[in-house]
């Protein structure tokens, strides 16, 4: 019982810790190191294509791009093999009727 | 007599609007000159507002290498995207915006490392990752209340994300609950209950914590 009764109290001073809190500065001099950084990315000429390119919506419709030409090769592929292999299918049955005969 | 407290009492009204005036006008003059690049404005935004973020950010993130490496970011952030800066919401409620958006995106990105840091392990990243600050001994906190608020933000660290942000600002920062429903776009109702339920997990913590400490 007491000792619930200290754990409810040192509880308590813990939640209260914060009360009259002053707030935290940064160290001195923080707007030259600001300016040093800013400077830092400003002279990068690679900083602006990957900051483009890493925008998920950027990188999204890239991808997108890319699955849909690779299918859209792969279905006109498809296509193609399709009309290969009827024009020599129309070749061999050619070949075994008497529609077209052949020549001698 | 009457007429005369009444008189006096709306000149001193009316003097009290003008400040205020003047004061949003000082500031909508500064973000004006931000907008066109102006650095002066940009340094004068940094130099009244630096302890703003700093002691917001380091309430969060807890730590001082952090609070200082995020604190840039804000501002660098400001200035990338002062132009839409609407006016909807204060122009300090709105770095307080950001300020919790970068915060919140380096202890998600903690987490993520926290998660693979068994495999990063095997490949032999020795990656230095400050997730886990054993003692935050924040500067503005009394000398003897130091233990004790370093047990509170160690608590704290295991809050969900919206509790640890609300409880963080009210109490770290000192924002009125209406000012933390603008930052966090959420009603006034919605923080007095998530505060609520903050202080009510943040008590079980630490009662966990006492009676495994005896």
């Amino acid at each position: 019982m007491q000792m619930e009764k200290d754990i409810t109290q040192k509880v308590e001073a813990v939640l209260n810790s914060l009360d009259g809190i002053e707030r935290a500065a940064p160290q001195p001099f923080f707007y030259t190191r600001l300016m040093a950084r800013m400077e830092q990315v400003d002279e990068s000429p690679w900083n602006k294509w990957m900051q483009l390119l890493s925008k998920p919506s950027v990188a999204v419709a890239i991808l997108s791009l890319f699955i849909i030409l690779n299918g859209v090769m792969l279905f006109s592929r498809s296509n193609q093999e399709e009309d290969n292999n009827s024009s020599i299918n129309d070749y061999s049955l050619a070949q075994h009727s008497n529609y077209y005969p052949n020549p001698e | 007599m009457i007429i005369f407290i009444a008189i006096w009492r709306t000149t001193i009204r009316m003097a009290e609007n003008s400040l205020n005036v003047i004061r949003n006008e000082d500031e909508r003059q500064l973000i004006q000159q931000l907008m066109k690049g102006d650095e002066s404005a940009f340094k004068q935004i940094v130099e009244t507002r630096k302890s703003l973020v700093y002691n917001t950010v380091f309430g969060l993130l807890q730590n001082p290498e952090d609070a200082e490496d995020v604190t840039q970011e804000v501002f660098i952030k400001v200035f990338e995207v002062i132009h839409q800066f609407k006016g909807e919401s204060s122009f300090s409620t709105w770095i307080y915006r950001i300020a919790v958006t970068k915060s919140l995106e380096l202890i998600r990105k903690g987490k993520r490392k926290k998660r693979f840091a068994f495999i990063t392990s095997l490949f032999g990243e020795n990656e230095e990752i400050r997730y886990d600050p054993p003692e935050v001994n924040h500067p503005g906190v009394v000398l003897e209340n130091r233990e004790n608020a370093n047990k509170l933000f160690a608590a704290i660290r295991q809050l969900p994300e919206n509790q640890r942000v609300a409880f963080t600002l009210h109490k770290v920062e000192g924002i009125p609950y209406q000012e933390i429903s603008e930052i966090m776009n959420m009603s006034v109702s919605a923080i007095e209950s998530l505060i609520h339920r903050a202080k009510t997990n943040l008590k079980k913590i630490l009662k966990d914590y006492y009676l495994n400490n005896k």
